[in-house]
This record gives C-alpha cells, sequence and structure tokens, in this order.
C-alpha cells in the first residue's frame, strides 16, 4: 500500500509541477478601447448598424453605445446616411434596403475614434423555382414512411456561394409558420453541411458549385386529401457572413496552454466587428 | 581564385587515404580533421571515418585534430599512393591536449556548426539528472527550447518539425520519451554528432530547419564496456563490445525504462495505472576487412499511459454485473536500417543506407460489461481507437572520391516514400444480442508521396587558406494531386585569415514536403504528419550566414555568426476546431504562410580541459505572416525570445569531483491575449485579441547546478567496475519560468474580473543519479 500511494503521489507531484499557473501584470498589454460595428442585413429589410464601444479587459465590462457618431453606406453615388434610434440604440434608416447583387462600404465617424470603415457585396438572389413536396419518397430507419421536399437550387458559377436554409411548416391551428428541423436525405450534402448552435444549417456549394442541384429534405408525411404548406427559407450569404457565424461557432474565448485562441472574425477597418449580408428566397410549398 | 585551382590540380597527386579509429576503443573516429600541415590543404573523416587527402609527391607533416582526442602530428614521405589508418588516444581525465594547434577554426568550413562526441555532452547534466544531447544543444545561441525542461529544438526561428533529426543516418520523428523530457537518443550509445543551425552541406536535405545527425557506436574492439545509470526518470543500461574473437563483429546495445510503475504491485485489481516508457537499441557491424564496414541497427521506443478500472456490483434482483473501463495512450518510434561502406580504391568511397522510419500515436477508450442473470452471461463491448502514424521507407546511397590536389566530389542520392496516416478513428462495438458494429472514419485522409533526391558536393581546398564547399540538391515531391521539383544550391566558403582564423559565408535553400499539425505551443505526441499536396505546398527556407571564427587561446575559440533566413508554405494553426477524421482537415486547421529569422551570435567555446563549457549571447528576431491569421498583419512566432544569454561550465576538480553549471537567460516568448472585450452581432460578449502573439511573458532565468563523485576513478583503483553518484538541481533560483498564457474570468461581488495567468512548469527540482561503468 504505501508504495502505491508513493507512485500516486509522485504521479500527483509531477501533474502539479507541469502545471503550476502564476498571475501575469494585466498592464503589460497594450489595452486600447475600440469602435465595436455589427451589422448582418439582408435584402428584405432596412439593415441596422450597431456602434458601440469595446471594454478594457480590466475594465467593467460596459459597452456603451455611440450616439454622436455618423453612419454611412454608400454604392456607387448613392450615399445612405443613417439615423440614430434612440429607442433601440442602432443606426438605420427606414427607406433603404440592402440591394442583391450591389457593393457597399460602410463609413463609421465616431469623435474621437479613427474613422471605422469595412465593404461588402451582396450575393445576388437564389431561384428555387420548381422546388416541390413529395408525400412519400421511402421510409425511415424506424421503417415509417416519410416525405420529402425537393429544393431546386440554380447554383450561380463562378463566385462561391454560401447557403443557409431554414424549412417551416404551416401550423393550421395557429395560423403560423412553424420552423421545423431540417434534415437532408443526401449523405453527402448531410455530411457537407455544418450545423452550428444558434441553429443555421449552412452549406457551401462545393459539391455542386455552378449547376442546378436538388436537395432533397425529409418532410412530414401523410397528407392524404389535405393540402399540406410548406415555406423554404435559403439564404445566400455573403463569405464573410458564412465564416462570421463558422468563427463564432468555433470561438475559444483562451487557447490554454497548447492552442491559439479561436477569435471571432471581424472585417471592420480600425474597429472590431462585423459588416455582412445576405439575400433572402423564399419559397412556399402550398 | 579558379586559376590557382587549375594550376594547383595539374601538379603531380598522390592519394593519402585511410580512416581514422579510437586507439582505446576501436571506434570510428568521425569529423577528424586531417590537415598537411606544409600545403595547408585538409579534408574531414566521414561517416564512416574514411578520409581521402590528396597531396603532392614528397615530404608531408599531417597533423590530425579531433574533439576529444590528442592532436597528433607526424612526418610522411608520400610518393605514390598510400593507404594509411590513424589511431587517435582520448585526452586524458583533465583534457589535457599539448598539442592543440586551433586548427578547426582556420580550415572548418562549416558554420553554424556544433559537432562532438560522447565525452562532450557525458558531464553535462539536465533535468532530472539525465544527459540528453537537445538539452545539450539548446544552450546554444539561435536554438530555443520551447516548453521548459522538453527536448524541442527550435532552430533560428523554424518549428521543431522543420529539424532533419537523424540516428544512424535514418530519421527519428517526436521529441521522444516521456513526452520529451528524455529525447531518442540514448546518450550512453551516442558516438558523435552534428548539429548545424545554418546551411547544411547538400548531403542533407529534407527539412527546412536545422540538422541534427547522430551516429552510434558500433562497438568496442578491445573488450566488453558498459554502463548502469538509475536516475528519477529511468535505468539505463548500455553494452559495446565485439561477438566473435576476431573482432570483426561488433555490438552495441541499450535498455531504457521508466522504473517507478515496477515498484507498485498489482495487489488491488480494480484499478490500475499504467505509466511507463522504454526503449531499446541494438547495433551489429560487421568489419570483413579494414575497407568494409556493414551494420544493422533497429530502435524502438514506445511510452504507455493510461487507467484501467473496473468495477463489480449487484443489483437487488440478484444481476451481477462487471465494468471494465480502459483508457490508453501510446506512442513509439520503431526504426530499421542497414547500411554497407566501402573504401573502393584509394580515393574512393561508397555507402548504401537503407531502412525505415515509423512514428505511431494511439489512444483508444473502451467499456466492457458482462451481466450475469437469469438470461445467463451476457457481454458487451464499446471500443474506439484513434490513431495517426508516419512511416518512411528510405534508400541512400553516398559516394565520395578524391579529384586533384584541391577537390573532393560527393553525390548520391535520397529515395524516401513516405506513408501517412494523419488520424483514423475506428468504432466497434458488440452488443449482449451478439450484433456487432464497426466503423471507421478518417481512412480517406491516408496518402502516400515519394520523395526523390539527387545531391552532389563540390569541396574546393586552395592553398590560399579557401575552402569552398559548393553542392546542390535536385529535390522532388510526388504528393497527392501534386508533384514539385525544386533545386536547393548550397554555397559554404571558408576563407583562412592568418595562421587561426576563418571567414565564412554560407547560402543554401532546403525544402520540406512534410507537414506535422502541431500545437503552437510546441509538438504534442498526438501531432499527425501530412504530405504537401495539390492543397497544401511544402515548406522552404533560405538562409545565408556569415561568421568569424577565432581562437583566443589553445582549445578556446570564439565564434561569431549573422544569418538571416526566409520561410515559405509554413503552417500555423488558425483557431479553427475539426474532427481530423474530416476530409483534409488540415486545410481547415491550418494556413500556410511566409516568415522570417534573423539575428547575431557570438559564442565562446572550450570543448575539453579542467575547466570546459560554452557561454553565448544571440539577438534573434523571427515573425511570421500569414493571408487568414491576424488579418493578414506580420506577428512574432511563438518562439520568438529576442535576446538569449547562456553559459555552462564543467570543471573537473578532481579525478573524483566533477561539477556542473548552466545558466540561461531569455527573453520572455510572445502569447496571445486579449486586450478588451466587446459586443458579437448577436450581443454576446467576446474578446478582442487584436495581434497574435501580442504578449510577452515575463523573462525566462534559470540556474542549474550539480555534481558529480566518482567513488573509485580508474587511477585510483583496479575495480573492474567504476561507481559514480551525482546530484543536479534544475533551476536553483526557483523562478517561474513561464512559456504559456491564459485568461481567466470570474466573477466577484457582482463584477467580472478577469486575470491573465502564466504556465510554468518546474521550479527548484533537486535530483540524484547513480552510474555504474565497466
Amino acid at each position: 500500500m504505501k508504495k502505491r500511494r508513493l507512485f500516486f503521489s509522485t504521479i500527483i507531484f509531477l501533474g502539479l509541477v507541469t502545471s503550476c499557473t502564476k498571475k501575469l501584470p494585466l498592464g503589460n498589454i497594450n489595452s486600447q478601447i475600440r469602435l465595436t460595428v455589427n451589422m448582418l442585413g439582408d435584402n428584405l429589410q432596412s439593415p441596422n448598424v450597431y456602434v458601440t464601444l469595446s471594454s478594457p479587459i480590466n475594465g467593467t465590462d460596459s459597452f456603451p453605445p455611440v450616439p454622436n457618431a455618423k453612419a454611412y453606406i454608400i454604392s456607387g453615388t448613392d450615399t445612405a446616411k443613417l439615423a440614430y434610434d434612440i429607442f433601440f440604440k442602432h443606426y438605420s434608416l427606414g427607406t433603404f434596403k440592402l440591394q442583391p447583387s450591389t457593393d457597399y462600404d460602410l463609413i463609421v465617424d465616431a469623435p474621437g475614434y479613427p474613422l471605422a470603415t469595412s465593404t461588402l457585396s451582396m450575393p445576388q438572389i437564389i431561384d428555387l423555382t420548381g422546388t416541390v413536396f413529395k408525400d412519400s419518397i421511402g421510409i425511415d430507419n424506424q421503417g415509417f414512411p416519410v416525405g420529402g421536399v425537393d429544393i431546386v437550387l440554380k447554383d450561380p458559377g463562378v463566385v462561391r456561394n454560401f447557403y443557409r436554409f431554414t424549412f417551416f411548416t404551416w401550423n393550421t391551428s395557429l395560423s403560423e409558420w412553424e420552423e421545423a428541423s431540417l434534415d437532408f436525405v443526401d449523405a453527402d450534402i448531410a455530411n457537407a453541411a455544418q450545423r452550428n448552435q444558434n441553429g443555421n444549417v449552412l452549406l457551401k456549394d462545393d459539391l455542386f458549385n455552378g449547376s442546378t442541384q436538388i436537395i432533397r429534405l425529409y418532410a412530414p408525411f401523410g397528407f392524404a386529401g389535405q393540402n399540406p404548406k410548406f415555406k423554404i427559407l435559403v439564404d445566400n450569404l455573403e463569405s464573410n457572413y458564412y465564416y462570421y457565424l463558422q468563427s463564432i461557432e468555433n470561438y475559444e474565448p483562451s487557447g490554454g496552454i497548447f492552442q491559439e485562441p479561436a477569435q471571432i472574425l471581424t472585417n471592420i477597418n480600425n474597429g472590431v466587428g462585423i459588416f455582412a449580408g445576405s439575400t433572402q428566397t423564399e419559397f412556399i410549398i402550398n | 581564385m579558379l586559376c590557382v585551382f587549375a594550376l594547383e590540380v595539374n601538379a603531380q597527386v598522390v592519394a593519402l587515404s585511410g580512416h581514422v579509429w579510437d586507439a582505446a576503443s576501436g571506434e570510428v573516429v568521425k569529423g577528424a580533421l586531417v590537415t598537411d600541415s606544409m600545403s595547408a590543404l585538409s579534408t574531414f573523416t566521414n561517416s564512416s571515418a574514411y578520409y581521402s587527402l590528396a597531396v603532392g609527391s614528397g615530404k608531408h607533416e599531417i597533423t590530425l585534430t579531433a574533439d576529444g582526442y590528442k592532436t597528433q602530428k607526424m612526418l610522411l614521405k608520400v610518393y605514390r599512393a598510400v593507404e594509411k589508418d590513424f589511431y587517435m588516444e582520448p585526452l586524458d581525465w583533465d583534457g589535457t591536449d599539448t598539442l592543440d594547434v586551433l586548427y578547426h577554426a582556420r580550415f572548418d568550413y562549416r558554420s553554424s556548426h556544433t559537432s562532438g562526441r560522447q565525452s562532450l555532452i557525458k558531464e553535462y547534466q539536465s533535468i532530472a539528472s539525465n544527459q540528453d544531447l537537445p538539452k545539450y544543444l539548446q544552450n546554444l545561441p539561435g536554438v530555443q527550447m520551447g516548453v521548459d525542461g522538453m527536448a524541442g529544438l527550435y532552430v533560428r526561428g523554424g518549428n521543431a518539425d522543420q529539424n532533419l533529426q537523424m540516428m544512424d543516418g535514418l530519421p527519428v520523428y517526436g521529441l521522444g520519451r516521456a513526452f520529451g523530457f528524455l529525447s531518442n537518443y540514448n546518450h550512453g550509445l551516442i558516438r558523435d554528432f552534428e548539429f548545424y543551425r545554418g546551411v547544411a552541406p547538400a548531403r542533407y536535405g529534407g527539412r527546412s530547419g536545422g540538422v541534427l545527425d547522430v551516429s552510434y557506436k558500433e562497438g568496442n574492439t578491445k573488450t566488453l564496456k558498459g554502463n548502469f545509470e538509475f536516475n528519477p526518470l529511468c535505468f539505463n543500461l548500455t553494452l559495446d563490445g565485439f561477438l566473435d574473437p576476431s573482432k570483426k563483429t561488433l555490438m552495441s546495445m541499450g535498455v531504457r525504462r521508466s522504473w517507478l510503475d515496477l515498484l507498485v504491485s498489482s495487489s488491488n485489481q480494480n484499478q490500475e495505472l499504467i505509466a511507463n516508457f522504454h526503449d531499446l537499441n541494438l547495433k551489429i557491424t560487421h568489419r570483413p576487412d579494414a575497407k568494409t564496414s556493414i551494420s544493422a541497427w533497429v530502435y524502438n521506443g514506445r511510452d504507455k499511459y493510461g487507467v484501467n478500472l473496473t468495477e463489480q456490483y449487484t443489483d437487488s434482483f440478484g444481476s451481477a454485473t462487471i465494468d471494465e473501463f480502459k483508457l490508453g495512450y501510446q506512442y513509439q518510434n520503431t526504426l530499421a536500417g542497414i547500411s554497407w561502406a566501402k573504401m573502393l580504391n584509394s580515393s574512393t568511397q561508397a555507402k548504401i543506407t537503407a531502412g525505415l522510419s515509423r512514428y505511431k500515436f494511439s489512444n483508444s477508450l473502451s467499456l466492457d460489461r458482462e451481466v450475469n442473470d437469469t438470461n445467463g452471461l451476457q457481454k458487451a463491448r464499446f471500443k474506439i481507437d484513434l490513431f495517426n502514424s508516419i512511416t518512411d521507407y528510405i534508400v541512400k546511397t553516398d559516394f565520395q572520391k578524391t579529384i586533384g590536389t584541391l577537390s573532393l566530389f560527393r553525390f548520391g542520392s535520397e529515395h524516401v516514400m513516405h506513408q501517412f496516416v494523419p488520424g483514423v478513428e475506428k468504432l466497434s462495438s458488440l452488443n449482449n444480442s451478439g450484433q456487432t458494429r464497426e466503423e471507421e472514419a478518417g481512412k480517406i485522409n491516408n496518402q502516400a508521396a515519394l520523395e526523390n533526391t539527387l545531391y552532389t558536393e563540390l569541396e574546393f581546398h586552395s592553398s590560399t587558406g579557401a575552402t569552398i564547399n559548393l553542392g546542390g540538391r535536385l529535390w522532388t515531391f510526388m504528393g497527392k494531386g501534386k508533384t514539385f521539383v525544386r533545386l536547393e544550391p548550397r554555397l559554404l566558403i571558408s576563407q583562412a585569415v592568418g595562421q587561426t582564423d576563418g571567414l565564412k559565408f554560407s547560402l543554401g535553400s532546403s525544402n520540406q514536403g512534410m507537414h506535422q499539425i502541431s500545437s503552437v505551443t510546441g509538438t504534442l505526441p498526438q501531432n499527425g504528419w501530412v504530405g504537401s499536396s495539390d492543397q497544401f505546398k511544402p515548406m522552404r527556407n533560405w538562409q545565408t550566414t556569415l561568421g568569424y571564427y577565432f581562437p583566443v587561446a589553445p582549445g578556446v575559440e570564439i565564434n561569431t555568426d549573422l544569418y538571416y533566413k526566409w520561410f515559405d508554405g509554413l503552417s500555423e494553426q488558425n483557431g479553427v476546431q475539426v474532427e481530423n477524421t474530416r476530409t483534409d482537415f488540415w486545410t481547415l486547421v491550418l494556413e500556410q504562410g511566409k516568415g522570417t529569422s534573423y539575428g547575431a551570435e557570438i559564442m565562446l567555446v572550450k570543448k575539453y580541459g579542467r575547466v570546459s563549457g560554452l557561454a553565448s549571447y544571440g539577438y534573434s528576431n523571427s515573425s511570421r505572416v500569414f493571408e487568414n491569421i491576424n488579418f493578414g498583419k506580420r506577428f512574432p512566432f511563438r518562439w520568438d525570445r529576442r535576446h538569449k544569454l547562456s553559459a555552462q561550465m564543467i570543471y573537473k576538480h578532481s579525478k573524483k569531483m566533477t561539477y556542473n553549471f548552466s545558466f540561461v537567460f531569455m527573453s520572455g516568448n510572445p502569447v496571445s491575449l486579449p486586450s478588451s472585450v466587446y459586443l458579437d452581432a448577436f450581443g454576446n460578449k467576446v474578446f478582442d485579441y487584436a495581434e497574435r502573439n501580442n504578449y510577452r511573458l515575463p523573462n525566462y532565468v534559470r540556474f542549474d547546478a550539480g555534481f558529480e563523485r566518482a567513488v573509485n576513478p580508474v587511477q585510483y583503483s583496479m575495480d573492474a567496475v567504476q561507481q559514480f553518484w551525482g546530484v543536479h538541481i534544475y533551476n536553483i533560483n526557483a523562478r517561474a519560468n513561464m512559456y504559456a498564457g491564459e485568461v481567466l474570468t470570474n466573477m466577484s461581488s457582482g463584477q467580472t474580473v478577469r486575470a491573465f495567468n502564466g504556465r510554468y512548469s518546474f521550479v527548484f527540482l533537486p535530483s540524484a543519479y547513480y552510474k555504474l561503468k565497466f
């Protein structure tokens, strides 16, 4: 028993000496307050640009909004000057919407901070014409018949496209759309898809770049005599949007001993945050 | 200068060639400098201790110098081709060499180069009283150790996986035993080593960093010699001698094993902790005649860690269950090689080497359940195995030929078949109904690559004191989907200044076709390898050095070097984490980029004598730039320590007592720590790291001291067995030398409080050892 104690004590000792920690001075880091600019916009709603300040690492974690900045979204010769909304604490312009296949520049001029800038290339709208519901496409793992939805996705060539899929079913008793679980039938598509913690189902067009792809989803079965109603929402994400969502998924606040911390993507010059957009296509199967 | 060469080539030339042997043990002496003092021409013995010096007919004063041996001078009358073997006497216990004529600084064309024999490192104690070659080399300027106590070598801005580390001509992977506390090299078997921090001659290649070429003993031709050591980490038994009465067949062998686990009895069968390592070397050499040598060797090193737990219980229904849980972690190196070397004629030598080198890591988890109830005995099993490996099959040829009095021609080829298994996961299960399930993932990433290289070196010697080693490698790497063909020029020049000094310049390029998917902090046993392909390009470096080497006293030399190094195709983690069974997963987790490293080094070396050691200072600046890391901005390399001051001293007080001291000061290495906190697009608090490696850890300062006492030194005793014991204290100044940092967030009185923590390992670590020599 003594030998065992010696052995375990030695192992514990070795473990301890390899994991000693000591406080490091926080003051050695160049802790600067930076302008934080966030906007994830689409082509259907007016974009909201949130402008706040970051908090020093040894600060009080306060992230005050910056109400006295000037925020512009520029496309060619058109400039949209956004106004600060004191209720929602963001910058927006009700009449302004991001247009598909259009490039935009963002400028945020806040007193006392360097000019924060970024750029965005809105992806083009995706054509989903031909998307259909099929009442029975086979049986599932449990031996029950299942239905399916064939999304006919005409993937634009030349450029890389990044998609986010959302699937809704119509609840007739509540008369509203309900988000349904989304499962791809094709194993290759299912393997290539990324599902993140926010419930987003993301898919790059690696497997079908530039071609028309039929992406089949599992759907409820057994609508004989009834009239099922589904909605498919496909967001064509700008690459920064896609990688931003991925970076949030992979975010590791502290690298620890053997690994670098995984940072969140930022594309704001002279600041931090994200300026990215998507074009949404909605297809209702009635 | 070429005119001078041309004139001298036309003189009447005869070849003086042969081998240089250790007079005491009969071992070959590699790296001995054979100099014709009259013409000032010189050559080094190669790995077979073969030399060939073309001289004009007449009388010649030949001088032999070699690390650890007494200098010899002799007059030879040479009128025709002569085959002459030399026998060198090892230095006495106090290292006195009355004839030391300071030849190396003047004649050695290799800059940023360190070589030595076992005697150089055997008294250098490191952590846990081990003598380990990489730990000795970590004292050199331009070489960083990485994580404290480990055997990593980060040479002039390169990663540990960029070094060519060889054991008897075959590459060896990984940091070695006990996670790198002990390297793969058993110091008791080392015959000699060469280490290049700078540009290596063209006979070395395949990696884009430093070169460590270690040769093991072949065997003592006089008698059977052995050592037994016992220290806190392991015991080590080494033997070397001859196997037949004619002393033509020699052998050396060594065994190291951890001993702590052997103390534990297995009385408690319900829990078992596994933590052990071993390695085994065996080398057999047959010398049918003085000109031929055939060697075969094997090395196997294995680490095994894990836990086995067994639980037995019976529920209220009388159902008896036995659960057995096993978690294991194992990695091993295997090397096997064979070589044939022959002196074909007085001016030509050939060597052919073939072998394999394999590194394999595996991790397994299993749960076995046995239930004995009214249904009888039922069994179920669940097991997951993860493993990765790299296997190299190697064939090498090396030829050396003397041409005229002034030139030496080396050429050869190297063919390596790499087999990469970056990560495979096997899942198997068996349920109590007898249904089995087998799944395997990651096999799709297995790949093979063929690396072929042709090299040539032309070494010119001039009576004006210039030596030029001009060479090149034609390197091809046939990876998945793409073949890379690159030319690697190598130029090493030395110009004698006065009678003793040497001015050195070098320029060269090297390529590396394989990449280790390693951690930013250091190499871990589980880090797999992948080959270059159409998805991932090879690493390449260019380096140039300028040095001035001069002796300041007999046996004391100062080496100064300036260097600049460019890297391309470097790989670095980008922070993305994916399963390592996904197709080409490394293309997602690693980015490729460029880097530069430059610095200035000065080193004072005294290899032998009652007081020996080295003292050095190195300034270095190593940085990297990746398109998708740090927003494309340049950042310092993780082991960019700007200043390094190192001193190491061995003092032989008497035949009984030897003291050793070492001191290291280094700038702190940079790590990534957040500078502020901000809100992401979804309103979550996230860290702003601003820049990678933006925080420099405190300076590293360590002082070690120890001694070794001979109980019965051979000079006092006729005992067949000599005994020694020693004590060593690592980090006697008890400083927390940090190598990593992290941020911690806590809540205190409703307020968020953050702190930076530094990680460190060893503070004031005393150890003792016992040694037998027979």
